[in-house]
């Protein structure tokens, strides 16, 4: 059985499978801003991936400082887990608002 | 592109750095960096941003640490990766949750004396700092002349002709008159008060209408003829209040006492004549008109106008009365004035003219408010100095371990900082509370008291306040950690026996010095209490019980001739009269302390005055009826009647003080007296009555003579169109209030009533003043004594807990429990007597300082020096009562057992 995820979990896991090895909390934190539509706080989305972590479903690595930077940035990636837990999310997604389209859309 | 601005500014790098935790600080900063950078074009709103951010994350990723930690899912960080200054303020809030009770103390203390401290700030500011609505208003001053018997009184036009033409040091000189007008053709007929004042008035006080323009000198003088419409400036508050702020109210017309007016401008917020600043404030001139002298009609005779002259750059108020005096000696010289008339004229700064009067009572209270946020921090010192010892054996291992002694220091600073930040927010509350009880005690007595506002200079003061106060009240504490020595701590907190005196020494000076400052309030308070006491004591010559007062002013048109006028007033009273509960009415002229009364020459038969005195009394005018409502004492002959009328013969009242002297051993009534030049008929006196005071409770009373209102024309030539409408009930004088609006407006719609108030409110108005500085001072010393018993107690108490294995073994070895409490009660005694003495001899000193406040009571009032002393001593005696109770209920047994 896949682990559950909240939503914020599945906007930022949603988030590095879109950005792919581009996915360092900054952009993670932009992507769910824009996609979400909402204000996202960088502090929010380190929790939420220390969590993740935590729980196996993604995993990070530290990548050297680019040109004319000092610091070195973490970046994330999907672990099988969870993708496994993602995948599950979105077939709920699915399952669950299937025939409903024309009532989610008529407001 | 320059990296600069691919980069947050360095202040908030660097708060970035320090409030982020080390695990997160690189990548965080880095993920956030390149977010500012793209959002750079943006400019402010990217700094904004990235500091929300830090913050947010700061915030957030420590809470969820500490989550972690909690549920064991994280290690506890093993190095000090807090600031220290932080660790010291976290260590300083577990402190002082273990003692809620003397934080409290602490708090309540600080609280109170930087919330007095504050509030007292805010008013000596708001009506002495903040600047007069003037352009440079230390250059301005107000004209006076004196006379033989006349100390400061008004100029007449001629002479503001010849000072703007004669002076060297003043650039210009206005003149102005302040009347009542009635206002039509905006809304309802209002009543307000205007200033008559010369086309270059703004100029002198250097302020420019915010709309429109003023006059100029042409249209003053065009401004004479009935035909023109009178050109008017309106006030600010009059102009939101009449036409709601419309910058169309420019060239409205108006109907200004049934003349037709045109508005040409309107003057900034605030702006007033410095005349309605004292006299007027009740009813401040809101418009203002052109006044002319034309120098074909002026006269040197007429003293009834209010100069004020801007001095010449470099030029001081003293040498611009050099100047007038120069010129009035000069105009004596060709041959003007008489030289037994000792006419001079002299400049007083405006500042000093409008604050002369609060200034000193003002500074004093903020002297006052000082002491007691000495006494706020004192307590607060000694609580802390008590925590600090609690501590010593804490503060002497961690030293011997290798702390170094500025971290000790550093972290009693820290605690006292706290505290003042703490008791600063109570005190804020208080300082806002405090403008309330301003409002209620009665602003118009302080000028510009309504403008009182807790704004930034007084948060500023706030602060500087609170950084004095945690300084003062932690240094002891702090120099105490540096001074210990780790082998004397550690025996000296063991097993001690009894307290070392070194130890004692601080905390007993810091509550003798909390007693003296307490006693010297007190002192502050007994002698504003005399006064006050003093005050309500002065016989007015008049009953304001039960009288309500209202002003009156009836317009040229139609009320041009005496008859009318009179006729008005006849009907008026009449109907009043049969108001249900009203038992005595008239008009008056001059209310009774409510304003002020001047004088004119009198030519008393059989009286010859001494050379270079004249004999002159204080004109008042009264209908009948206005005596008896307004409880005069008739000493003997009658009051008027209703048959005192402008056909009949001319009578007059005058005061004691005219009868005494102008009929020196001679009876008054009957006597004869004129007013005006030799052509006016003689007037026949009727009745004496009762002195009365007028300008002021305490000024002196002149000779003072009563006119009938309809007989006035008999030797003015006008009548009298204006004065108050007084009136005797038998209940509440409020109550009469609407039937006497009903009363007027039924005779004629267009009057309206202005002022309207029970005589009680216009006496107790001139008692604000002392009133407040008794108000303030009672309050001041009853929270220092509160402070100072607590002072006592808390070092007895802490004596006691101390000292209780002695006790043990004094009552083991026989002493009985009375000798334990009066070692005690001995001690807080001791206290009392030391703060006494320091106090005493600093009231000794400080008193000469409110010796001008005083009334009626002497600096050095016995009873005040005895009865605070006396005060103070209970105060303490009860203080030390408690904890003497504790040291007695000692239990040998218990305290042996301890050893």
């Amino acid at each position: 059985m896949p682990a559950y995820l909240g939503e914020f979990e599945q906007l930022v896991l949603l988030a590095i499978l879109r950005l792919g090895p581009r996915a360092t909390g900054g952009a993670i934190r932009a992507a769910v801003e824009e996609g979400g539509r909402r204000t996202v706080w960088i502090g929010a989305v380190h929790t939420t991936l220390d969590r993740l972590d935590a729980k196996g479903l993604v995993r990070s690595r530290l990548v050297p400082p680019a040109d004319g930077t000092d610091r070195r940035r973490k970046v994330y990636a999907i672990e099988p887990a969870g993708r496994a837990a993602i995948a599950q999310a979105h077939e709920t997604w699915v399952r669950m608002t299937r025939g409903l389209k024309p009532k989610l859309e008529s407001r | 592109m320059t990296s600069s601005a691919l980069t947050p500014p360095r202040w908030l790098r660097g708060f970035a750095e320090r409030v982020l935790d080390p695990r997160d600080r690189e990548f965080l900063l880095a993920d956030l960096d390149d977010e500012f950078a793209a959002r750079r074009s943006s400019g402010r709103a990217a700094t904004v941003w990235y500091a929300a951010q830090v913050t947010h994350a700061a915030w957030t990723r420590r809470r969820e640490r500490r989550r972690l930690v909690k549920a064991g899912v994280l290690a506890p960080s093993g190095g000090q990766m807090l600031n220290a200054w932080w660790s010291d303020v976290l260590a300083g809030l577990r402190g002082f949750r273990r003692q809620p009770g003397s934080v409290a103390i602490v708090v309540l203390s600080l609280g109170l004396g930087v919330g007095a401290a504050t509030a007292m700030y805010t008013v000596v500011r708001g009506v002495l700092v903040a600047p007069l609505p003037y352009r440079d208003p230390g250059n301005l001053v107000t004209i006076w002349s004196r006379w033989t018997n006349f100390d400061k009184t008004w100029v007449s036009d001629q002479e503001v002709l010849d000072y703007q033409a004669r002076t060297r040091a003043m650039s210009g000189i206005a003149a102005w008159d302040v009347t009542r007008v009635t206002l039509t053709g905006a809304g309802d007929a209002v009543r307000v008060g205007a200033g008559l004042t010369t086309a270059n008035a703004f100029d002198v006080f250097g302020v420019r209408p915010i709309l429109g323009r003023t006059y100029t000198e042409d249209e003053a003088r065009a401004g004479g003829s009935p035909e023109q419409p009178v050109l008017v400036v309106l006030s600010y508050g009059l102009w939101q209040r009449q036409f709601g702020g419309d910058a169309g109210a420019i060239e409205r017309h108006l109907d200004l006492n049934g003349r037709p007016a045109r508005i040409v401008g309107v003057m900034p917020r605030g702006f007033q004549l410095p005349t309605d600043f004292g006299d007027d404030a009740a009813e401040p001139s809101e418009l203002w008109a052109p006044m002319y002298f034309d120098p074909k009609h002026t006269d040197r005779g007429s003293h009834g106008f209010y100069a004020a002259g801007r001095l010449k750059p470099g030029a001081s108020a003293a040498q611009a009365s050099d100047d007038l005096a120069a010129i009035a000696s000069a105009l004596t010289a060709e041959g003007q004035y008489t030289p037994q008339d000792h006419f001079t004229a002299f400049a007083v700064p405006v500042e000093d003219e409008i604050f002369g009067g609060v200034r000193r009572p003002l500074y004093v209270l903020l002297g006052a408010v000082g002491f007691l946020m000495l006494i706020a921090c004192a307590n607060a010192g000694a609580i802390l100095l008590a925590r600090a010892e609690a501590r010593q054996r804490e503060f002497a291992t961690r030293a011997a371990l290798g702390a170094n002694r500025w971290r000790l220091v550093r972290q009693q600073l820290v605690e006292g900082a706290l505290l003042a930040i703490a008791g600063s927010v109570a005190g804020l509350s208080l300082a806002f509370g405090a403008k309330r009880v301003l409002d209620a005690i009665g602003p118009t007595a302080i000028p510009r008291a309504s403008a009182v506002a807790v704004d930034w200079h007084v948060a500023l003061f706030l602060v500087g306040a609170c950084a004095v106060a945690a300084l003062l009240c932690s240094l002891p504490p702090a120099f105490r950690a540096f001074r210990i020595g780790l082998v004397g701590s550690l025996r000296d907190g063991g097993a001690q026996m009894s307290v070392g005196g070194h130890r004692l020494r601080l905390r007993s000076t810091l509550v003798v010095v909390q007693l003296a400052f307490a006693l010297l309030l007190l002192t502050g308070t007994g002698l504003m209490l005399r006064t006050l006491w003093s005050l309500q004591k002065i016989d007015l010559g008049f009953t304001p019980a039960n009288v309500m007062t209202a002003r009156i002013a009836l317009p040229a048109r139609p009320y041009g001739t005496p008859q009318q006028v009179n006729a008005f007033f006849a009907a008026l009273l009449d109907r009043v009269r049969a108001i249900p509960g009203v038992t005595s009415a008239g008009i008056i002229r001059a209310l009774p302390i409510g304003s002020t009364i001047g004088d004119r020459g009198v030519a008393v038969d059989g009286y010859t005055p001494p050379v270079g005195r004249g004999s002159q009394g204080d004109w008042q005018v009264a209908t009948d009826g206005a005596l008896e409502a307004l409880g005069e004492r008739l000493i003997r002959g009658r009051f008027f009647t209703a048959a005192d009328t402008l056909e009949t013969a001319p009578v007059a009242l005058v005061n004691q003080t005219m009868a005494a002297r102008y009929w020196e051993g001679r009876d008054a009534i009957g006597g004869r007296f004129k007013t005006g030049g030799a052509t006016t008929p003689w007037i026949t006196v009727v009745g004496i009555v009762g002195d009365v005071r007028h300008n002021g409770i305490t000024t002196a009373i002149k000779p003072k003579f009563y006119r009938p209102y309809p007989q006035w024309t008999q030797n003015a030539g006008n009548p009298v169109n204006t004065g108050t409408i007084v009136v005797r009930t038998a209940g509440d004088p409020e109550q009469v209030a609407g039937a006497l609006r009903a009363a007027t407006r039924a005779i004629d719609p267009a009057i309206p009533l202005a002022a309207m108030r029970p005589m009680t409110d216009v006496v107790n108005t001139s008692l604000t003043a002392p009133r407040l500085t008794s108000t303030v001072f009672l309050g001041f010393a009853g929270v220092a004594l509160v402070l100072s018993a607590l002072g006592v107690y808390g070092l007895l108490v802490y004596l006691v807990s101390q000292r209780s294995r002695e006790i043990g073994i004094r009552v083991a070895i026989g002493a009985q429990r009375g000798q334990i409490v009066s070692l005690f009660f001995g001690h807080g005694l001791r206290l009392a007597a030391a703060g006494i003495a320091l106090g005493v001899a600093m009231a000794l000193l400080l008193t000469r300082t409110v010796a001008g406040l005083l009334y009626g009571v002497p600096p050095l009032d016995p009873a005040t020096f005895g009865v605070g002393p006396l005060v103070l001593l209970v105060v303490a005696l009860v203080a030390s009562f408690l904890p003497a109770r504790r040291a007695a209920a000692v239990d040998p047994v218990v305290e042996l057992k301890r050893m």
